[in-house]
């Protein structure tokens, strides 16, 4: 902001009201200090009366008339609206009153909205509890499925038990299995070669098996 | 019901001598609840490697397998009973596994590599690795300009 002081040439203000110190700027005073009069030359200087052309005085004399009736009506109107005499006096009773009109109606708004509330949750509840009963119901008949094959499974288990104990090697039976054993070695290894042929045993020497495709 | 299963070497023995051995170790099982399901002779022949059992040395044994089946409590007992019969060499106890049914994809592995299934998903995998390399996005496989 820059301003034309008395007897400054320039002063320069800061500005604005930040830490930011690029926007600070120095106030400065011309070559003359401050605290020095008025030059000897200058002490009795009149200077002359600014003349102003007629158009120019007539366009701001209108325009200050114009900025005056403005003003005056604006503080009228505020004065007017703020005057102490004008103010309602505060009625006690009617406060009151305005603040229970006020709680009852929020009230019956708030009642609307429960019952709306109530009537959702009790849709919703009814919904959850019919869903939670057919889970239930669904896991029950899973369970019982699972029962089912469990034991049918240890049903197949036990026949086959049974069916293999009839091969079992009892006290009794345990020199005819051991005769048995030593007369009949078993071995378990083969090769394969890539047409599938299977050639069992250790040594590599016994007859080829065909693989059934 | 777990079906376990005793391989057992014995050192080589005439037939008398092994028929009662075999016996003393069926009875073993016996006297610890068990029930033998099947007795099978793998043969007599050198082991892969000497091994040295009650201060013995032994480079030929006769390889035994029982299936049976026992309180799982006995293994333990089974175990150390025949680690003190001196005419098993070496003994071990496994549970029975059952046959697995398994596709044969023989066909599939005789193809060349790269027509292989695995071989395929290894090469994807790599490709995932690869450094994002800039597209032109001209709807054109070539540069179509001086580089």
């Amino acid at each position: 902001m820059f301003t034309r002081l008395n007897n400054a040439k320039l002063a320069i203000t800061v500005e604005a009201f930040t830490t930011n110190y690029t926007n600070l700027q120095v106030y400065r005073w011309g070559k003359k200090p401050r605290w020095l009069p008025t030059a000897k030359t200058k002490m009795f200087r009149v200077a002359p009366r600014p003349q102003i052309p007629t158009e120019d005085y007539e366009e701001l004399k209108r325009l200050h008339n114009n900025y005056r009736t403005q003003i005056k009506s604006l503080t009228g109107y505020f004065t007017e609206k703020y005057s102490t005499e004008n103010i309602q006096q505060f009625d006690i009773e009617q406060h009151e009153k305005s603040i229970k009109d006020d709680f009852l109606k929020c009230t019956a708004i708030n009642d609307e909205w429960n019952r709306q509330i109530k009537i959702q949750r009790e849709e919703r509840v009814a919904k959850e509890l019919e869903e939670s009963v057919n889970l239930a119901k669904q896991r029950l008949e899973e369970r019982q499925q699972r029962q089912l094959l469990k034991l049918q499974a240890a049903d197949v288990e036990v026949r086959r038990v049974i069916e293999d104990s009839k091969d079992f090697i009892t006290p009794d039976k345990l020199d005819a299995a051991i005769e048995y054993a030593l007369n009949n070695p078993v071995d378990y290894n083969f090769a394969l070669d890539l047409d599938g042929n299977v050639y069992k045993g250790r040594n590599n020497d016994s007859v080829k098996f065909e693989i059934k495709q | 019901m777990i079906t376990h299963e005793l391989m057992l070497l014995y050192r080589v023995m005439p037939k008398p001598e092994l028929v009662t051995t075999l016996k003393r170790t069926a009875e073993t099982l016996f006297s610890r609840g068990g029930i033998i399901r099947k007795l099978e002779n793998l043969g007599t022949r050198d082991i892969p490697f000497k091994i040295s059992a009650h201060g013995v040395v032994y480079k030929q044994a006769s390889y035994y397998v029982f299936t049976f089946n026992v309180p799982p409590i006995a293994i333990k007992d089974l175990l150390d009973e025949f680690e003190r019969d001196v005419d098993i060499i070496r003994r071990k106890i496994f549970k029975q596994n059952s046959p697995e049914f398994k596709e044969c994809t023989l066909h599939e592995e005789l193809q060349p590599a790269p027509y292989r299934k695995s071989v395929q998903e290894l090469i994807a995998q790599a490709r995932k690795l690869d450094k994002p390399k800039f597209n032109y996005n001209t709807g054109l496989d070539y540069y179509p300009f001086q580089k």
